[in-house]
C-alpha cells in the first residue's frame, strides 16, 4: 500500500459512522439547498450526486441567490427491470419532485435529476414503498450490477439476470444508515449489527462496476468494468462464467499516468459458489491494495496493473482457496439493442424503444404511463439507455401495439441515431467541459445528411459524446467518440470497433463542429471508397489510421 | 383692547400673510399663552370630580398607545379616566359626557381608519347637543400626505358645531409625534384642573408648524428582480445613490412621489376631450378614489356610482359621460399622489451612504380587471440611471436597541428589508447583541431574498440563529409563525433574557397571526392564562421592546 498521504475523501469515509457524517443537520440547514462539503461525499453512497446548474449561476449570484443546487437520485435496479406498478410510482415520484424528466442511464437504471434537499426524504419513502432504493447507486461501492437486456437471447436469461441482484446484494455496504437518514431521522440501528467485512470503515478507494454479459451481446460493455463476468452457455446450459478484471475508461486531460483499460479475462468459474466467492474477493483485493492517495488513480485496473495480472490472479486464488479454471471460448457478434418487437424462448413478447440519450420525452413518458396501468408489461432499461416492454403475452400484444400507435411511437430514427450515446454533462454535472446530451442529437441531425449522401444511413456506426474524459458515456468504446475539452470543442476518437473488443484512439483534438463536420465529410467519403467487404467504419479508420502494418 | 398703533401694525403683518401663516401665527401666540398659563399654574394642586373619556381611533397603534400613556398621566395627577376605542363608543352617550378627549389617526384621503369610520360618521350625522361639554382632539398623521390630520381636524369642528367647547386647541401631530403629544398632554391636565375654577373658552384650532421634510434628488444606480424564474413574485432591489450625503437610521423609511403613467392619463384626459392636457394628471390622484371623492364626482356627472373604491378611468369607462362635464370640472375633484414610503433595506455605514429598497410590484385584478400598485409598477418601470425625487421619512417607533442588545426579528416577503438594514448595521459597527431572523415566502429556490448575505452573515457569526418559512415548498402551508411556535421555547426565553421583538411585514394577515402565535407562546411557555399574555406582551411594547412596522 502507498504511504503517501490518504485522500480527504478517505477520512471522511472513515469518519462517517456509517455513511451517517452530518446529514441529519445538513438536511435541517435551512439558508442553504446544499449538505454540508463533508456530506457531499457521503450523500454519493446514499446514491445521489449534488449538483448545481451552471447555466444559472451568474443570474442567480447577481440576484443575491445561492447557487441552484438540487440533487440526482440513481436508483439501485441491479440487470434493469422493474414491474409496471414499481414504473407507476417510479412516474408519480417524479411529477411531484424535480424536474419531471426520468433519464435511463448506461447502466441500465433510472435517475431523477433536480431534486431540492427538502424533496430528497418524501421522494426515497416514496421509492422504499415501492420497494426500491438507491442504495450504493454512487459512492466508492460496488454500483449497480449491470446484465444483457434481451430475453430473447438466451433460453438462460433469467437465471443469468438472478446473478445481477444476487451480487448486489452480497456486496451492500451493511450500514443502515440509508433507512436512519432518509426515513425517520431516528437511530434505529445498533452499530455492532452493521459490521461490515467487506467495506470495513474504509469501503472501497473508487468506484466499483460489475457487468455480466450473455453472448453473442455485448450490449453491456463487459470490459469497460472492473468485473466482467461472460456467460458461457453449451448445450443450453449454463457452465459458468469467464471472469474479466481491470476493466475502465476514464482518463483526465493532461495526465500521462491516466489510461482507459479494456478489462483482462483471467480465467473461469463453473458454480455459483466459486463465482461469488471470487468477484467478492476481487473486491477485498482492491479495497486492500488499491490506490488510496491519489483518486484519479486508485480504480481496480491500476491495481491491476501496479500488482501485475498475474500476481494478482494469484493472490485472489490464494483468497478464495481454489484455481481458477481456463477461460472458456466465446463470441460476440453485437452490441446495440435489437428494436421492435422480438420473441422469446417463451413466447412471451419484447418491444425495444428507442429513448435518444435515455432522456425519456413527454410523449414517451405519457405513454409508458398509460401503458403501465394497464399492467400488460414489465420494464426493462437497456445499457445503451433504452427501454424494452417486456414480458408481454401474446394475447396482449395487439393492445400494447394499439398504443403505440395511439402515441406514435415509431421508429423513424436513423441508424446512426439509434447508435449514439451521450453523457449528462452541461448543465448539471460538476465535471463537464463541453456540452453531451443536450448537443449530440444536434450534431448527429447535422451529420445524417452526409450518411445519405454516402448511402451509410441504413449503417449502425455507433457515436458516442461525452463532456468531459471520464467516459461516462463510453465514448472510448465507440467508432466515432467526441470526448469534450473545452466549450464547443472535442476530442475525435476513431478506430474502435463496433462490439465494444477495441479502444478507439484521438485522431484530431479539440475539433469546433465545422471541423467535425468536415472530418466526418473526408472520412465518410474514403470508407465508401477504399472500405473492405463487410469491414464496418471502426475497422476501416482502425485499419487505414491505427494499425502498424 | 390693543392700543390703536399696535392694532395697526398687527393689521399690517397680517395683510402681508399668506393663510397658511396666519393660521400658524395663531398657533404661535396661542401656544405663547398656554406655555404662560402653564408656568403660572405650577404650584397650585387642584382636585379634580370631572371624569374624562378618551375615545381613539387608531390603524398602527400609535393612537391607542397615547391614549394609554395619557391615561396615566392623569392617574398620576388623580384623575380617573376611562379609555376606549372608537368602534365600542357608543355615539348617543355623547351628550353625558363632561369632558371628551379624541386620538384620531388619519389614514388615505383624509380618511379615519378602518375602525373608526362608523364613529366618525355618526358624529358627523349627531344633532346632538353638547353644550355641557368639553373637548379636545389630537389629530395624529403625516405632512407628507395633502390631508395631513384631517380626520381628527373633522372631528373637532364637528364637536364646535354641536356646542362643545375647546378645552385645549385642536392639535395636529406628524409622524414624530412624542414630544407634541407630551405637550399636549400638560395642557389637557392644566384644563382639568383649572375646570373647578373656571371654563376657559377657546374657540380656534391651532395647528403645528409642519415640519419640512427635505427632498432629495438619487440616481437609481442598480436595479435586480430577486425571485429567481418560475416565481409568482416580482421583488426588485433598488439602489439609490446621491450627490449630497443622505442621513438615516436603520428602521427609517423613504417616501417616493410616484406618477400616473402617461398611458392611463391619456386615456382620462382622451375621454374628456382633453387629449392634449393629460400631462396636468400626472401627479393627480386617480386610483382608489375614496368614497367620498366618488361622491363628488357621481355630483358631476350626474350618475349614481355604486362603487366604494375605484379608479377615475374604471369609472369614466363605465359610466356615461356627459358631454357638458369638463376636464377642468373633474381634475379640481383630484388630490395630488400622496407619497408612498418603503422600509429602507441598507445601513449607510455598510453601503456607502446609499439607499437600498425592496420592492415587491403589486398586482391584483378588480373585478377582472389586472390592476398594479402605483408606487410598486413605477418604481419596478423606474429607468435605471434616472433622477428619483425622495425625502427621509423618520420611523423613531422602529429603532434598533443598544448593541448589546438580544433582537428577533419576524419579516416574510419585503417585510425582510429593515431587518437587512439592522443585520448590515450590526454587522458594520460590530454589536455584540445576538440576532435572529425569521423570515418567510412561498419558495425556497426563487423567493429566499437576499440569501447569499444572509449565508455570510450566518457564517461570520452576525446572524445568531435562522427560521425560513416557504409557504408552498411543500403539501400544507407553513408560515413564519409555525417557526415561532416550534421555537417557542428559545423565543421565551430570548424574550426574558431581554431581547427586543420587531415584526415587519403585512398587517393582515401576517402580524395579526404573529401577534397571536406570541400570546400563544407566552402562555404555554410561563403556563399562564392569555390575559396575563396579554398584559405581557403589552408591557413589552410600552418598555419599546416590542416594535412593529406594518402595512
Amino acid at each position: 500500500m502507498s504511504n503517501d498521504k490518504l485522500s480527504p475523501i478517505e477520512t471522511i469515509k472513515v469518519n462517517s459512522d456509517g455513511l451517517r457524517g452530518t446529514l441529519k443537520e445538513s438536511l435541517t440547514d435551512n439558508h442553504t439547498g446544499n449538505v454540508r462539503p463533508d456530506d457531499e461525499a457521503l450523500v454519493k453512497f446514499h446514491g445521489m450526486y449534488v449538483q448545481d446548474d451552471r447555466d444559472r449561476r451568474a443570474e442567480r449570484a447577481e440576484k443575491k441567490l445561492d447557487k441552484l443546487y438540487s440533487f440526482m437520485i440513481r436508483l439501485r435496479i441491479p440487470g434493469g427491470v422493474i414491474s409496471a406498478d414499481q414504473w407507476l410510482a417510479t412516474h408519480a415520484i417524479s411529477e411531484e419532485y424535480g424536474t419531471g424528466i426520468l433519464k435511463i442511464t448506461t447502466r441500465q437504471t433510472l435517475q431523477l435529476h433536480g431534486l431540492l434537499k427538502h424533496q430528497l426524504q418524501p421522494t426515497i419513502q416514496g421509492f422504499l414503498l415501492a420497494k426500491l432504493d438507491s442504495i450504493a447507486a454512487c459512492g466508492d461501492v460496488n454500483r449497480n450490477v449491470i446484465c444483457s437486456s434481451h430475453p430473447q437471447v438466451s433460453p438462460l436469461y433469467q437465471q443469468i439476470y438472478d446473478y445481477a441482484d444476487t451480487i448486489s446484494t452480497l456486496l451492500l455496504p451493511k450500514t443502515q444508515s440509508y433507512y436512519e437518514v432518509w426515513i425517520d431521522g431516528e437511530k434505529a440501528y445498533e452499530r455492532s449489527s452493521e459490521a461490515d467485512p467487506l467495506y470495513e470503515d474504509r469501503y472501497l478507494p473508487r468506484k466499483f462496476k460489475i457487468a455480466i454479459a450473455i453472448p453473442p451481446t455485448n450490449d453491456v460493455d463487459v470490459f469497460a468494468n472492473d468485473i466482467g463476468l461472460i456467460a458461457i452457455i453449451k448445450d443450453g446450459q449454463l457452465k459458468g462464467f469467464n471472469i474479466a478484471i481491470g476493466g475502465g475508461l476514464a482518463t483526465t486531460h493532461g495526465n500521462p499516468n491516466t489510461y482507459s483499460r479494456l478489462a483482462t479475462i483471467i480465467g473461469f468459474t463453473d458454480t455459483e459458489e466459486k463465482t461469488l466467492k471470487a468477484v467478492y474477493e476481487i473486491l477485498t483485493i482492491q479495497r486492500d491494495y488499491g490506490n488510496r492517495s491519489d483518486r484519479k488513480l486508485s480504480r481496480l485496473k491500476y491495481t491491476v496493473d501496479k500488482l501485475g495480472v498475474d500476481a494478482f490472479k494469484k493472490e485472489l486464488e490464494k483468497r478464495i482457496g481454489f484455481e481458477l479454471l481456463t477461460e472458456e471460448s466465446y463470441t460476440f457478434t453485437e452490441r446495440n439493442d435489437r428494436y421492435g418487437w422480438q420473441q422469446n424462448h417463451e413466447n412471451k413478447w419484447f418491444y425495444t424503444l428507442f429513448i435518444e440519450h435515455g432522456v425519456i420525452k413527454p410523449y414517451q413518458k405519457q405513454f409508458l404511463l398509460e401503458l403501465a396501468q394497464l399492467h400488460l408489461s414489465d420494464f426493462r432499461f437497456t445499457c445503451n439507455q433504452n427501454l424494452i416492454l417486456g414480458n408481454i403475452d401474446e394475447a396482449a400484444k395487439n393492445r400494447v401495439e394499439a398504443l403505440l400507435a395511439k402515441y406514435q411511437i415509431e421508429e423513424r430514427d436513423s441508424a446512426m441515431r439509434k447508435s449514439s450515446m451521450a453523457c449528462v454533462a452541461l448543465p448539471t454535472c460538476p465535471l463537464a467541459l463541453a456540452e453531451a446530451q443536450r448537443y449530440l442529437p444536434e450534431l448527429v441531425t447535422k451529420i445524417e445528411p452526409f450518411l445519405k449522401k454516402y448511402e451509410l444511413d441504413q449503417d449502425e456506426i455507433s457515436i458516442r459524446m461525452t463532456g468531459c474524459p471520464n467516459g461516462c458515456g463510453r465514448p472510448y468504446l465507440a467508432e466515432i467518440g467526441l470526448v469534450g475539452t473545452g466549450p464547443g470543442q472535442y476530442n475525435l476518437m476513431l478506430g474502435g470497433d463496433r462490439l465494444g473488443n477495441r479502444l478507439n484512439q484521438i485522431y484530431k483534438k479539440q475539433l469546433n463542429e465545422n471541423e467535425i463536420l468536415t472530418e466526418l465529410d473526408i472520412l465518410f467519403d474514403q470508407y465508401t471508397k477504399e472500405r473492405l467487404h463487410d469491414e464496418t467504419f471502426g475497422d476501416f479508420t482502425f485499419r487505414k489510421y491505427f494499425s502498424v502494418n | 383692547m390693543l392700543a390703536e398703533n399696535k392694532f395697526e401694525i398687527l393689521k399690517d403683518l397680517v395683510r402681508q400673510y399668506s393663510r397658511e401663516e396666519i393660521i400658524w401665527t395663531n398657533g404661535y401666540l396661542a401656544g405663547l399663552l398656554a406655555q404662560n398659563e402653564t408656568r403660572e399654574s405650577k404650584e397650585t394642586i387642584v382636585p379634580v370630580s370631572v371624569k374624562p373619556t378618551i375615545i381613539y381611533g387608531t390603524e398602527t397603534g400609535n393612537s391607542k398607545k397615547l391614549a394609554t400613556q395619557l391615561q396615566t398621566v392623569l392617574k398620576k395627577n388623580k384623575i380617573q379616566s376611562k379609555v376606549i376605542d372608537a368602534f365600542q363608543y357608543p355615539v348617543e352617550k355623547l351628550e353625558k359626557e363632561d369632558f371628551l378627549i379624541v386620538i384620531m389617526s388619519t389614514q388615505g384621503e383624509g380618511d379615519p381608519p378602518q375602525n373608526a369610520v362608523k364613529f366618525f360618521d355618526n358624529i358627523s350625522n349627531s344633532s346632538a347637543n353638547l353644550s355641557k361639554t368639553r373637548f379636545a382632539v389630537l389629530g395624529l398623521g403625516d405632512s407628507s400626505y395633502p390631508l395631513f390630520c384631517k380626520a381628527g381636524e373633522a372631528i373637532d369642528e364637528q364637536l364646535a358645531r354641536l356646542g362643545a367647547q375647546r378645552a385645549v386647541p385642536f392639535q395636529k401631530a406628524d409622524v414624530d409625534f412624542t414630544p407634541v403629544a407630551e405637550k399636549w398632554f400638560a395642557e389637557i391636565l392644566e384644563s382639568l384642573q383649572q375646570a373647578t375654577i373656571g371654563k376657559t373658552d377657546i374657540t380656534s384650532s391651532i395647528v403645528a408648524p409642519v415640519t419640512h421634510k427635505k427632498t432629495y434628488t438619487g440616481i437609481v444606480r442598480h436595479k435586480v428582480v430577486l425571485n429567481d424564474r418560475g416565481s409568482n413574485k416580482e421583488t426588485h432591489h433598488i439602489e439609490i445613490e446621491t450627490d449630497e450625503p443622505v442621513v438615516y437610521e436603520p428602521g427609517d423609511a423613504i417616501g417616493f412621489y410616484p406618477e400616473n403613467t402617461t398611458t392611463e392619463t391619456l386615456e382620462i384626459a382622451t375621454l374628456l376631450q382633453a387629449a392634449s392636457r393629460s400631462d396636468e394628471l400626472k401627479t393627480k390622484n386617480i386610483r382608489g378614489l375614496s368614497k367620498k371623492s366618488l361622491e363628488a364626482l357621481s355630483n358631476l356627472l350626474g350618475v349614481s356610482i355604486t362603487e366604494t373604491k375605484a379608479d377615475l378611468l374604471d369609472i369614466l369607462q363605465k359610466y356615461p359621460i356627459d358631454a357638458k362635464v369638463t376636464f377642468d370640472a373633474v381634475i379640481t375633484l383630484l388630490l395630488p399622489i400622496a407619497p408612498r414610503l418603503y422600509s429602507i433595506a441598507s445601513a449607510a455605514e455598510a453601503h456607502d451612504g446609499e439607499i437600498h429598497i425592496t420592492v415587491n410590484r403589486n398586482v391584483f385584478t378588480v373585478d377582472g380587471i389586472p390592476k398594479s400598485g402605483l408606487c410598486s409598477q413605477f418604481l419596478a418601470d423606474f429607468p435605471k440611471e434616472g433622477s428619483l425625487p425622495f425625502y427621509i421619512h423618520k420611523n423613531p417607533n422602529f429603532r434598533l436597541p443598544d448593541p448589546d442588545k438580544d433582537i428577533i426579528m419576524i419579516g416574510p416577503g419585503t417585510g425582510i428589508a429593515p431587518f437587512r438594514s439592522f443585520l448590515a448595521h450590526r454587522d458594520a459597527t460590530g454589536a455584540e447583541g445576538k440576532n435572529w431572523l425569521f423570515f418567510g415566502e412561498q419558495h425556497f429556490v426563487s423567493d429566499f431574498y437576499y440569501q447569499t448575505e444572509i449565508q455570510e452573515w450566518l457564517a461570520t457569526g452576525v446572524l445568531t440563529r435562522l427560521d425560513t418559512a416557504f409557504s408552498r415548498d411543500q403539501k400544507h402551508k407553513i408560515y413564519v409563525q409555525d417557526r415561532l411556535k416550534q421555537k417557542a421555547k428559545a423565543v421565551s426565553e430570548w424574550l426574558d433574557n431581554g431581547a427586543y421583538l420587531y415584526i415587519c411585514g403585512q398587517k393582515e394577515p401576517m402580524s395579526t397571526d404573529v401577534e397571536n402565535t406570541l400570546l400563544e407562546i407566552i402562555a404555554s411557555e410561563k403556563n399562564i392564562s392569555s390575559a396575563e399574555a396579554k398584559t405581557i406582551l403589552e408591557n413589552l411594547e410600552s418598555q419599546g421592546r416590542y416594535l412593529k412596522d406594518v402595512y
